[in-house]
C-alpha cells in the first residue's frame, strides 16, 4: 500500500487547492471588497448644479474619512440620470444589476424617483434619497429599502401653513409651478393654513419647466390684493418670480412667503434686493449656529470656495447615514436585514440639527423647520432664522412599514 | 435575399437565447432595444417609405403607454389592456392627427406633427390625475394563461414575439401594392396624383398604421418599466427615434432596429464615462448623414456587395 500514482495526485491536488483557497481567504481578510456607492444624479441638463452640490457634500464626508468606511474602501460610481425618468430607470438598473452597488444615492427629480421606486424595491436595493421630495415615497409607496435623507414636500410647507396663519395673515394667494412637486407643496400648506382659520383667496399654477413671464399671474394677484402670497419656485424660476414680483410693486402690499427653495443660497445673489423680507420655511440655513454646521460650512468653503446650500447638506447627510449604518454593522453589507435595522437606527449631528429617521416611513424627521427671513448680513443677503418648529415628521398616511 | 433571411433568423434565435447566456442587465438592454426597435420601425414606415418626416411620433408612443398604464392598473391585467386598447387609442389619435397634418407637407408637416405631440405632452404633464410630471407608477404586467411575465426570460420572449409580429406585419405592408404606392408617393407625389391615386388616403392609412404600432411599442415600454411619464410624449422621444432611423438607414425596416441598438448601446455605455456622450452621438450622426446617408444597414450592404 505504498504511494500509488492516484493517491499522489490526489494529495498534490488537495494541497494545491488548499494553498489557493487559503491564500484567497487570507487576502479577503486583508482587503475586503470595496464599498460601492452608485450616485444616480443629474450631471447634465437643468438640475446639473444640484447634482454637483449633492456630490460635493457627499464627497466631503468620505474624504474626511480617507475614503474608507468601517474598513472598506469607498468607490463612487456616478451615473447621469439627465432628469429623465426613462434614462434614470435604465441607469438604476445598470448600477444595481451590472455594478452591484451596495448603496444607491439619488435622485434629484421626483419623476426619476417615481420611476425607479418599484425596480429598487423589487431588487431589494438600498436607496438613500438625496433630494426628490414626492410625498408618496413616505406614504402609500414607501419601501423598507428606501430611506430619505432630504425631505418630503410636505415637511417645509405644512408647518408654514400654521405659522403664516398665526404670525402674518389669514388670507393667502397660492402660486406654484404646474407639476407634481408644486401640487404636493401647495396641498401641504393649504391643509394646515385652512385648519388654522386661514382662507385661500386664489390659487394659480404656472407653466413648467419653462416660463419667462409671470405677468399674467402677477396681474391677477394684484387685483386680488391678498395679504400674503405663498409661493414655491426653484432655480431660475425663483429668480424670475421674485424679481418680477418686486417690479410689479407687490412687495409693499402683499407679504411674500414660501417654501425654502424660493430663496436658497443658489438663487439669492441673482435676486438681489428684491428678495429682502421674503419669509420661507426650510430645514436648513447656512447661518445655523451649531457646531456641526459651523464645521460643515468651514470645510465646504475651504474645499469648494463657495457657500454650501441645503442640497449640499442633503448629500452630506446621505453620506453620514451610510457611514453610520455601516459602522454599526462592522462593514457588513451582506446581511441585508441587519443593515436595514442599522440604517433605521442611525442618529448623528447634522448641520440641520440632530438627524434621525422616522421608523414609520424611513423619512428623515426634520429636527427643525426654520422660518427664515431674507435680510442683509455683513453686506450679503442671507436667510436669517426668526422662528423654528421642532420635530417635523411626515404624516406617512398609507405607509405600512412596521414602525 | 435568402442568406439575408437566414442571417435574420440566426439573429432572432441568438436574441431569444440571451436570458440564458448573459447577465440580467444586458438582457434588459436588449429588451429596451427591441421595444425602441418596434417604435423606430413604425416611424420608418412614415419616413422611409411614405416620405413623411414626422416629428410627432412620440404622441402615439406615449399615448399607448398611458392607455396601457391606466388599463392595466385600474381595469384588468389582460392582453386587451396591454395590446388592444393602446393600439386602438393610438390608431384613433393617428387618424385625427394624420387627417389634419397630411394636408401640408415639408417643414409645415414637421411643425404640425411636432405641435400635436407637444399638446399631448403638455396635457399629461399638467394633469394631476395622470400623476402630472411624475407620471403613472406601478404598472403591472398582464397575466397570460400559464405565463409569469414577471420572470425576465418569459417577458423577454413576450417582447420578442411582439417584435417579430411588428417586423413581419410592416414587411408585408411595405411589400404589398399599398407599400409600392407609398414608395411612389415618396419618389414623386405629383406624378402619383396624376396617375389617379388618392394619395392623401394612402398617406393617412400609412400614418395610422405607423401610429398604431408606435402605440403598441409605448405599451410595451410601460410594461417593461412598470411606469410611464410625460417624457415618453416629449419631442425628444420623437427625435431619438428619428436618429435611430437615420443612423440605421431609412426605408429598410431592419436598419432602424440596428439604429436603436446603436443609440441605446452608446447611451448606456458611453454615458457612464462622460456626460458629453451626446457630442459623440452627434458627431456619429453627422458622419452618417454626410458619408453614409443610407445608414448602418446600407453600409453593411455596400460592404457585402463589394
Amino acid at each position: 500500500m505504498g504511494l500509488t500514482r492516484r493517491r499522489f495526485l490526489r494529495g498534490v491536488a488537495t494541497t494545491a487547492a488548499g494553498a489557493v483557497l487559503g491564500g484567497r481567504a487570507r487576502r479577503a481578510r486583508a482587503a475586503p471588497a470595496p464599498l460601492k456607492i452608485g450616485l444616480l444624479l443629474p450631471y447634465s441638463n437643468v438640475y446639473a448644479v444640484l447634482g454637483e452640490s449633492i456630490t460635493d457634500g457627499l464627497s466631503l464626508v468620505f474624504e474626511r474619512a480617507g475614503w474608507t468606511v468601517a474598513g472598506r474602501r469607498v468607490e463612487l460610481i456616478k451615473e447621469d440620470d439627465e432628469v429623465n425618468p426613462q434614462v434614470g430607470l435604465r441607469k438604476a438598473k445598470k448600477l444595481i444589476e451590472s455594478d452591484g452597488v451596495d448603496f444607491l444615492v439619488g435622485p434629484v427629480s421626483s419623476g426619476v424617483l417615481a420611476a425607479i421606486r418599484d425596480t429598487v424595491h423589487q431588487a431589494r436595493q438600498i436607496l438613500i434619497v438625496a433630494n426628490a421630495g414626492n410625498d408618496e415615497i413616505s406614504r402609500d409607496r414607501c419601501s423598507r429599502y428606501i430611506f430619505r435623507a432630504s425631505f418630503s414636500n410636505w415637511q417645509p410647507n405644512a408647518p408654514m401653513g400654521s405659522w403664516v396663519a398665526a404670525h402674518v395673515a389669514k388670507e393667502a394667494y397660492l402660486v406654484a409651478p404646474k407639476y407634481a412637486a408644486g401640487f404636493d407643496m401647495m396641498r401641504a400648506f393649504k391643509e394646515t393654513f385652512v385648519a388654522a382659520g386661514g382662507k385661500v383667496v386664489g390659487e394659480d399654477y404656472t407653466p413648467f419647466p419653462v416660463n419667462e413671464d409671470f405677468a399674467p399671474f402677477l396681474t391677477k394677484i394684484n387685483q386680488a390684493a391678498p395679504k400674503v402670497v405663498y409661493a414655491f419656485f426653484s432655480g431660475s424660476q425663483a429668480v424670475r418670480f421674485v424679481r418680477q414680483y418686486d417690479e410689479f410693486g407687490l412687495r409693499a402690499r402683499s407679504k411674500l412667503c414660501g417654501a425654502g427653495f424660493l430663496t436658497e443660497s443658489d438663487v439669492l445673489p441673482a435676486q438681489g434686493q428684491s428678495a429682502l423680507g421674503i419669509i420661507t420655511g426650510h430645514f436648513y440655513s447656512t447661518l445655523l449656529d451649531n457646531p456641526a454646521n459651523k464645521a460643515f460650512v468651514r470645510a465646504f468653503r475651504a474645499k469648494y470656495a463657495r457657500t454650501p446650500d441645503g442640497f449640499a447638506v442633503q448629500g452630506y447627510d446621505s453620506a453620514q447615514v451610510i457611514a453610520h449604518g455601516l459602522t454599526a454593522t462592522g462593514g457588513d453589507t451582506r446581511d441585508k436585514d441587519r443593515l436595514l435595522e442599522a440604517l433605521r437606527g442611525v442618529e448623528f449631528d447634522s448641520p440641520r440639527g440632530r438627524f434621525r429617521f422616522d421608523p414609520r416611513t424611513q423619512n428623515v424627521i426634520q429636527p427643525f423647520i426654520y422660518v427664515r427671513e431674507v435680510r442683509e448680513v455683513d453686506g450679503e443677503l442671507a436667510n436669517v432664522v426668526v422662528d423654528r418648529i421642532a420635530n417635523v415628521r411626515d404624516p406617512g398616511t398609507g405607509c405600512t412599514l412596521p414602525g | 435575399m435568402r442568406s439575408a433571411r437566414r442571417l435574420a433568423l440566426a439573429g432572432l434565435v441568438a436574441v431569444a437565447a440571451l436570458p440564458w447566456l448573459v447577465g440580467s442587465y444586458p438582457v434588459k438592454l436588449a429588451q429596451e432595444i427591441l421595444i425602441w426597435g418596434i417604435f423606430a420601425m413604425s416611424l420608418d414606415l412614415l419616413m422611409g417609405y411614405a416620405g413623411m418626416l414626422s416629428f410627432g411620433h412620440s404622441a402615439f408612443f406615449g399615448l399607448g403607454g398611458y392607455v396601457a398604464a391606466l388599463a392595466l392598473r385600474g381595469w384588468s391585467p389582460s392582453l386587451v389592456s396591454a395590446l388592444v386598447l393602446p393600439a386602438a387609442a393610438a390608431a384613433a389619435a393617428g387618424l385625427v392627427v394624420g387627417f389634419l397634418s397630411i394636408r401640408v407637407s415639408g417643414v409645415y408637416f414637421i411643425m404640425l406633427t411636432l405641435a400635436f405631440s407637444q399638446m399631448f405632452y403638455a396635457a399629461a404633464f399638467n394633469a394631476e390625475w395622470l400623476g402630472a410630471s411624475d407620471g403613472l407608477p406601478g404598472v403591472p404586467r398582464p397575466r397570460l394563461i400559464g405565463l409569469d411575465l414577471d420572470r425576465t426570460e418569459v417577458f423577454h420572449l413576450y417582447i420578442l414575439a411582439f417584435f417579430v409580429l411588428a417586423l413581419v406585419a410592416l414587411a408585408r405592408v411595405v411589400r404589398s401594392p399599398f407599400g409600392r404606392v407609398l414608395r411612389g408617393v415618396e419618389d414623386n407625389e405629383r406624378r402619383m396624383v396624376a396617375l389617379g391615386y388618392a394619395v392623401r388616403r394612402f398617406k393617412l392609412a400609412a400614418f395610422v398604421v405607423g401610429a398604431t404600432i408606435a402605440g403598441v411599442a409605448g405599451s410595451l415600454e410601460a410594461q417593461f418599466n412598470g411606469y410611464i411619464s410625460p417624457e415618453a410624449l416629449f419631442w425628444t422621444t420623437s427625435g431619438e427615434a428619428l436618429l435611430m432611423v437615420s443612423i440605421g438607414g431609412a426605408g429598410t425596416l431592419a436598419g432602424p432596429v440596428l439604429g436603436a441598438a446603436a443609440f441605446i448601446g452608446l447611451q448606456s455605455l458611453l454615458s457612464s464615462y462622460t456626460e458629453h456622450w451626446t457630442l459623440i452621438l452627434g458627431a456619429a450622426f453627422i458622419g452618417f448623414v454626410l458619408w453614409a446617408p443610407e445608414g448602418l444597414l446600407g453600409l453593411a450592404r455596400r460592404e457585402a456587395g463589394g
